[in-house]
């Protein structure tokens, strides 16, 4: 079957407006693909090259190297959009336009007939909660709310990839949560995901597979469990431990020749570690200059 | 599956819903507060210039100058300001890349954008000269009362009344006011699908709204230029002629679409003048907005 998302040796290189003619290698070298149905989630420092990958995906840069596609369709061409809603970072719609109107506008553009629209965009403004909106524009919008109308915007022609870039940037805990879950029900209904975010409890909740991408190298990739797997180590998680009981195990595992303890306690989250294993180092915007002149 | 057989590569409605969309963005700006400004000009003017002369038939000149100024200045000021920022703000805004993330071609953006705007202007321009044309009707009407009133009443100078009437009837509404208004609105699309040009390369809405400007003067004095280079320039041979051929075909003469003088003095536009400047002010929309298309299908976003 088709991959709903093929990126292939994608190279991007900025000319930076300066003086100089300094170039910024935003990504370098980059291949993943997203299988149908899959929730892929993309992880990395600020200005690793997460946002360019996606833009180039959606045909809004063009590659300086590689290609990309989707369901097969080269991302250059507008044909290929058709099967895609795209969520950006901070995310920004006509203001003068009230949730109803907004859906409105981009459901013409994706194709559907009016009356196709009104019944999706009823269906769309109750899935993210902004039905108590639906009149007002979106100038008196709160960042949660444009959040929300933009993650109905992408779904609005019913898209088999959807592409979100930090859906939940700037949403509360609970805003966060609903739009967690509303990524999970895109799985039941087999729509792919990839996703980019700094919240990595959340990617490792939601996601199928992550890649982490530094420097804008893809420098792991891999299904979650097996990313989180650490062969060596076995956790055991305990409820309603008392005191007692985990002075006995550690007491057990003293008497082993081999095992040791590392740690009892509350459970980490292993994502975090692993981001910070792997993107150890400067970050991209705090190195300053070009990577190559 | 399913979705990519109704894709079409390019769909009027689309650049349609594009339109419209600029279209409510312009109105809800209060663009058309300029229509109040005008109407209250026009109606004003029509009361009070009574009181500034006594000659009949210059009131309804003096009425259709005034209205007609009004009015290319509206077309002129709207087409570059309105025109300037509605790429570079959907661009700042990134508004842009939820729209260009819809199978939208980048020309039906162009094209929608353009045409929402150049809308806007249309139904003013036709708003306004609806208003002008019943002002104009009922003074002349009025007027006309009057001469005959004097007429009947048997008033000396016969003759100069009945001059008087005939200038009169002249200046009523008229086809040939329709042709110079649709001039205005050919120059203020010609103007706009410019200042689009400018605006796809352009850094700031300043330096758009400056060039735009800019432009519109040069080609407002390129025809007494041209003429003064053809005069002093004869013994540069070719080369500088086909130079001074470039600058006319580059730069819109928008002095060729300044009809109002002519109509202004009563006199009656052949219809083919209208088409002469139809056929010249769309082949530059169209030359503009390729050219303006050519610049914004590579750009980065
Ligand atoms: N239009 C542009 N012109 C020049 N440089 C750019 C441009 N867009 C991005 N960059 C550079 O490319 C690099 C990658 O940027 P990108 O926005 O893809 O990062 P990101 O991973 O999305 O970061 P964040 O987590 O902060 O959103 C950065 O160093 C950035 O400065
Ligand atoms: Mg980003």
């Amino acid at each position: 079957m088709e991959p709903a998302v093929r990126i292939d040796h994608l190279t991007k290189v900025f000319k930076v407006p300066s003086l100089k003619g300094q170039r910024v290698t935003a990504v370098s070298d980059l291949s993943l693909q997203v299988a149908p149905g899959e929730i892929y989630g993309l992880i990395g420092p600020n200005g690793s090259g997460k946002s360019t990958t996606m833009k180039v995906l959606l045909g809004l840069i063009a590659p300086t190297k590689g290609t990309t596609a989707v369901f097969g369709q080269d991302s250059r061409k507008v044909r290929s959009r058709v099967d895609v809603g795209f969520l950006p970072e901070n995310p920004y719609f006509y203001k003068f336009l009230t949730a109803e109107e907004t859906l409105h506008f981009y459901g013409r553009l994706g194709g559907l007939r009016k009356r196709a629209i009104r019944e999706r965009s009823k269906e769309l403004l109750a899935l993210v909660g902004l039905e108590h909106a639906r009149d007002r524009r979106l100038s008196g919008y709160s960042k949660g709310m444009l959040q929300r109308i933009g993650l109905a915007q992408a779904l609005i022609q019913r898209p088999r990839l959807v592409v979100l870039d930090e859906p939940t940037a700037g949403v509360d805990p609970a805003g966060s949560r609903k739009i967690r879950d509303l990524i999970l029900k895109f799985r039941e209904d087999g729509i792919s995901v990839i996703l980019s975010s700094h919240l990595l409890e959340q990617v490792q909740e939601v996601c199928d597979r992550v890649g982490i991408i530094f420097q804008g190298k893809l420098c792991r990739e891999g299904p979650m469990e097996a990313l989180m797997a650490i062969e060596d180590q076995t956790e055991i998680l305990l409820e309603r431990a008392s005191p007692e009981l985990i002075a006995r195990v550690k007491a057990l595992v003293d008497e082993d020749a081999q095992a040791s303890l590392l740690r009892a306690g509350h459970p980490r989250t292993t994502l975090e570690r692993l981001f910070l294993e792997e993107t150890s180092g400067e970050s991209p915007d705090t190195r300053g200059g070009s990577q190559d002149a | 599956m399913h979705n990519l057989a109704v894709y079409r590569h390019f769909s009027p409605a689309r650049v349609g819903v594009l339109a419209r969309n600029t279209l409510t963005q312009l109105v809800r700006m209060r663009a058309f507060y300029f229509l109040l400004i005008f109407s209250v000009i026009v109606l004003v003017s029509a009361l009070l210039i009574q009181n500034f002369t006594f000659d009949p038939a210059r009131q309804l000149k003096i009425m259709k100058d005034m209205s007609f100024f009004a009015m290319s200045m509206f077309g002129t000021i709207f087409a570059i300001v309105a025109t300037a920022n509605l790429i570079p703000k959907d661009v700042e805004d990134r508004t842009l890349y939820t729209i260009l993330a819809k199978p939208v071609p980048r020309f039906e953006y162009l094209l929608g954008k353009y045409l929402g705007a150049m809308l806007v202007i249309v139904l003013s321009m036709a708003v306004m000269m609806l208003m002008l044309c019943v002002v104009l009707y009922l003074r002349q009407q009025a007027l006309l009362t009057e001469q005959q009133a004097l007429l009947d009443a048997g008033a000396p100078h016969a003759e100069e009344i009945a001059v008087v009437i005939d200038e009169l009837k002249a200046d009523g509404p008229s086809t040939s006011l329709i042709t110079a208004a649709a001039a205005i609105c050919l120059q203020a699309m010609v103007l706009g699908a410019v200042t689009l040009f400018v605006s796809t390369f352009a850094s700031s809405g300043l330096f758009t709204v400056v060039v735009a400007f800019m432009l519109f003067f040069v080609g407002y004095i390129e025809p007494v230029v041209v003429d003064y280079w053809r005069g002093s320039m004869e013994s540069l041979g070719s080369f500088a002629n086909a130079c001074i051929h470039v600058v006319e075909l580059i730069f819109p003469n928008f002095q060729s679409f300044n009809l109002v003088d002519d109509v202004v003095s009563g006199k009656t536009l052949p219809l083919s003048l209208f088409f002469k400047i139809l056929g010249m002010g769309l082949s530059y929309v169209v030359v503009y907005l390729l050219a303006a298309y050519f610049i914004f299908a590579d750009k980065e976003l």
